[in-house]
């Protein structure tokens, strides 16, 4: 196991799902994202939460996000949409 | 209980027109406590007056007197001297007659002396003496009638001096200045007085108006109670509440639509060993337990299916259920979500509840230590959950 390789995995869920427009995001992307960086856990066998490895603000974003989308329920509307995809992305920037 | 639009405005517009009442209330107490002052210094002002008025009579009195003495004692004299005059005036013309025949007397007498029978001369010369007498009585009668005259002068001057009005003109004019002082004083009274009466006026409208809408607050405020005892009624009918629990049976409405009836507690309605009725969104009865009664599906009057519907993103199966007597709608989270709960009240459908929801659970991706629910509800979240353990 090795903490690049988690690191990297990471770093292309955020591309894949995060690091987008924010007219192409949606609430699915958000679910996707959240589901994956979980599958980490099991996949490396990790001790403890792997949302844990993302750089803030993403805790702060992914409340803010639980709020706007109803636990990702509903789609958000742009403007926090918008906000999400900022703090996510200055998140980004730090990995 | 929900809040009627129209109740509220009118009492509010009640509660506008109290205020209005009771600031013009207090605009009028302060006149009319002005105007009281007011009416006080121009009482006393007229008690100065009439005081005033009483002394400046008395002293006209008394000069009145005096003038009436002075007329009388000076009448008298004049009577005395005019008598006296005229009866001077007599005398002295006697008087001098009686000179006159004196000296005819002595000169017939000194030429019967002188030029003829000397024996005549004596008899003309007693009458003289005669004559002289007359004339000597007559003249002491005069100055004894000028005495008199003099004698009267004299007494009316010392029993009635001059009148002195002085003492009547002053008390005439501290008469006039308290006078004056009444009639400003009278003036500001009659001024405040007015402002009083016009105030009151302002105050009889705004009470009248006040009352105007109590009355139709109080009106329309029955006719609610009316109008709710009769849904009330409606509602314990449908639900088949004995008489005996009516009074004191608790009505829920839910934002599912259902209704919610509590009955027969101790105490109230809820109150412990309650019975429990449910009533659908239609009116139909879908619950009903009895006071004391046990709780379990034999209550469920048409016990529909309850009804499921697939998982979203991190939450698996939506569920209706029951929590003792409270439906839910509900459902777990499932991967990075596992631990936490969504739940809200009642059997709803996917649309509503995915935005009508409570979320219970531990923070499980991020360790906060804190629960979701609390970090949620600090960011604004509403609730829609109001069964047990909520």
């Amino acid at each position: 196991m090795s903490n690049e390789k988690i690191i990297q995995e990471i770093k292309e869920l955020y591309e894949k799902y995060i690091i987008k427009d924010v007219d192409e995001f949606c609430v699915d992307d958000y679910n996707k994202f959240e589901e994956e960086i979980w599958l980490l856990k099991e996949k490396y066998q990790l001790k403890d939460s792997p949302f844990l490895l993302l750089p803030e603000p993403a805790r702060e974003a992914d409340y803010e996000m639980m709020n706007a989308s109803n636990d990702g329920l509903v789609e958000p509307e742009i403007k926090d949409k918008a906000i999400y995809l900022e703090k996510m992305k200055i998140s980004y920037s730090k990995i | 209980m929900a809040r009627n639009l129209e109740l509220d405005a009118l009492k509010q517009r009640e509660q506008v027109a109290f205020q209005r009442k009771q600031t013009a209330f207090q605009k009028y107490k302060d006149a009319k406590d002005r105007a009281s002052v007011a009416y006080d210094i121009m009482q006393t002002a007229w008690v100065e007056r009439s005081s005033a008025r009483e002394k400046m009579n008395r002293e006209f009195e008394t000069m009145q007197r005096a003038s009436d003495n002075y007329c009388e004692v000076w009448d008298r004299y004049k009577y005395i001297r005019d008598c006296n005059n005229s009866r001077i005036e007599s005398l002295r013309y006697e008087a001098d007659r009686e000179h006159e025949m004196m000296k005819n007397c002595f000169d017939q007498a000194s030429a019967a002396y002188e030029y003829g029978s000397k024996s005549e001369a004596p008899i003309y010369a007693t009458k003289g003496h005669e004559h002289k007498e007359r004339r000597n009585e007559l003249n002491e009668e005069v100055k004894i009638l000028i005495r008199e005259i003099q004698e009267a002068k004299a007494s009316a001057q010392y029993r009635a001096p001059k009148t002195d009005s002085s003492a009547f003109h002053r008390a005439k004019d501290y008469f006039e200045s308290v006078k004056s002082r009444h009639e400003i004083a009278q003036a500001e009274f009659k001024r405040l007085k007015a402002e009083r009466d016009s105030l009151k006026a302002e105050f009889d409208s705004a009470q009248e108006e006040h009352v105007r809408l109590k009355t139709e607050f109080q009106k329309r405020l029955e006719e609610i109670k009316a109008n709710k005892k009769r849904e009330r009624d409606k509602i314990l009918d449908k639900a088949g509440v004995r008489w005996s629990e009516r009074g004191d049976a608790k009505i829920v409405k839910k934002v599912d639509g259902t209704t919610q009836i509590y009955h027969g507690g101790f105490g109230k309605g809820d109150g412990f060993g309650h019975g429990h009725t449910a009533l659908d969104q239609f009116g139909n009865k879908t619950y009903d337990r009895g006071a004391f009664e046990e709780h379990g599906c034999q209550n469920f009057v048409n016990d529909d299916p309850l009804k499921s519907y697939p998982g979203r993103g991190q939450w698996g199966e939506l569920r209706h259920g029951w929590i003792d007597d409270h439906a839910v709608t509900w459902c777990e989270g499932v991967g990075a979500n596992v631990g936490q709960t969504l739940i809200c009240d009642g059997h709803v459908d996917r649309v509503y509840f995915d935005s009508h929801h409570d979320h219970y659970g531990p923070d499980a991706k991020y360790r906060s230590g804190n629960r979701i629910e609390d970090i949620t509800d600090l960011m604004g979240r509403k609730k829609y959950y109001s069964g047990p353990g909520k």
